[in-house]
């Protein structure tokens, strides 16, 4: 799809879409969201639907973000700590010395 | 898996000639019968226009294909998975004379003939039902089978692939953490392929479908009848393509009678197509985005042509999924024969055969097999490096003779 010859009905519903799809923790579908209508948001003319759902998507991406990231920081550091419970929920255990 | 993946078999093929810019080539072509003397700026322009057009469009294929191919050859000298032969080797079904099974004629070259004859049969047959689908305007089921191999694709052989990077790189990684970016790399890919999305975001995933497809092939084939079964889609795709009763070119036909577009999927396109007007202000057709989805078209997506006019800078060249395939088939396959003079040499030939089979294109202006000419080159310079020139480079460099 080109941004550039779309219309502005069809931008708004896309950016809505992308923004809908990216709910099911799937913050990756909400950057691209973010990247692709940033310049469409920050222009001068822009069309405030957009900007909106633009602005949701980024916030949306870092929550999920922090969340995820804290997360894996979490298993990371607590893995060989948390015993079996580690090596269940660990699709790999690494060889050597914890 | 491998049932699922065979039966995504699709072909790739372009639909219509492009009327306008032919104008101005018959009008440059019946310029030039004219004393040059006459208008040489104009017949100078339009040529470096063309040329300009050339180039630029070789270039926008060039990287692509270079990229998957670089994907492919990484993925294998890094996740040891594709390169060792596990015992016992796994192979397709659709190859049962290997030396696994029972039936193994004795002699690894018919085997792998008779592999490659199994193979071929089977991809003229599903091409056949896909011409036949089409031609009875079947497009749900065409579209479904797409989705749905496109769907394991991203998701099933994604995860099998991140597993074995975490293996490799002695990572610990949770279901938690590996399911979610499964999954967000996976519903991501299935929406800017089949839906829209931004156009750098859906040609990176057509690179990385046809990289995972690639190396599907690589582990899964014998190795002969690889290299057999290269050389059979190279010469199917020359007839299927060039021959007036071959399944891409009824393809192709109807799509232009219908003046619709063949299979957004499975083309990579390197620009985005959204309507063409013809001169006088109708307009011809809407084409939809042309979004691809994997499927191993096994016939090989011939179809390297330019597109319909529309602004200068909006002109591209689309090449099907089926040939960054069979690239990458081939230079991965050289991959694992672990030398890199052999990986060089058939990354090379391959990107000569594009550009000569552009260069073709440019001059021919229908749709045309992009298989033949690279995997041709490119088998032969894997034989040359490997059995001529390296042990001619290894000694060379024991005796310290340099050139």
């Amino acid at each position: 799809m080109n941004l550039r010859r779309a219309s502005p009905e069809e931008k708004i519903n896309v950016c809505r879409k992308y923004f809908l799809a990216g709910l099911p923790l799937l913050p990756w579908v909400w950057i691209v969201n973010v990247l692709w209508f940033w310049r469409e948001a920050t222009k001068p003319d822009h069309i405030p639907e957009v900007r909106k759902y633009v602005m949701y998507s980024a916030i949306g991406a870092l929550a999920y973000l922090t969340v995820f990231g804290t997360w894996v920081g979490v298993y990371q550091s607590q893995r060989v700590a948390w015993g079996a419970l580690g090596d269940r929920i660990s699709i790999f255990v690494p060889d050597g010395e914890p | 898996m491998s049932g699922i993946r065979m039966s995504s078999v699709a072909v790739t093929a372009e639909n219509c000639e492009n009327g306008e810019p032919q104008a101005p080539e018959e009008s440059h072509q019946g310029q030039a019968n004219i004393p040059e003397i006459v208008e040489p700026e104009d017949d100078d322009a339009e040529e470096q226009e063309m040329l300009k057009y050339g180039a630029k469009h070789v270039m926008m294929l060039i990287v692509p294909v270079s990229l998957c191919m670089i994907i492919v050859i990484f993925a294998i000298r890094i996740i040891t998975m594709y390169d060792q032969v596990s015992q016992p080797q796994v192979y397709l079904v659709y190859t049962p004379f290997n030396d696994q099974t029972k039936k193994t004629t004795g002699s690894p070259i018919s085997d792998a003939v008779l592999n490659m004859l199994i193979v071929l049969g089977l991809v003229i047959f599903m091409t056949c039902v896909l011409v036949l689908l089409y031609k009875y305007r079947c497009y749900k089921v065409i579209e479904g089978w797409l989705f749905l191999s496109s769907l394991i694709l991203l998701f099933m052989f994604t995860g099998l692939n991140l597993h074995e990077i975490v293996m490799r790189f002695n990572f610990a990684m949770d279901y938690i953490t590996i399911s979610l970016i499964v999954w967000n790399f996976g519903v991501m890919g299935i929406i800017s392929v089949h839906w829209k999305g931004p156009l750098i975001v859906q040609q990176g995933y057509l690179l990385i479908i046809s990289a995972m497809m690639a190396l599907v092939f690589i582990k899964y084939l014998p190795e002969w009848t690889l290299w057999f079964i290269l050389g059979g889609i190279a010469v199917y795709d020359l007839f299927a393509v060039l021959c007036p009763k071959g399944p891409l070119r009824i393809l192709v036909e109807t799509a232009e009678e219908r003046n619709e577009p063949i299979f957004p999927s499975l083309i990579y396109s390197s620009t985005m197509m959204w309507t063409i007007t013809m001169a006088e202000g109708d307009p011809v057709s809407s084409y939809n985005p042309l979004n691809s989805s994997s499927s191993s078209s096994a016939q090989g997506s011939p179809p390297a042509r330019p597109q319909p006019e529309m602004e200068p800078e909006e002109q591209g060249v689309k090449l099907g999924l089926g040939d960054f395939i069979f690239y990458s088939v081939l230079v991965g396959k050289a991959a694992t024969a672990d030398d890199w003079n052999t990986v060089m040499a058939c990354f090379v030939a391959i990107l000569i055969g594009l550009c000569l089979t552009l260069l073709i294109l440019a001059i021919v202006k229908k749709a045309l097999p992009a298989l033949p000419i690279s995997i041709f080159v490119g088998i032969i310079f894997y034989v040359c490096t490997r059995w001529c020139i390296k042990p001619m480079c290894d000694q060379m460099a024991l005796s310290q003779v340099y050139v």
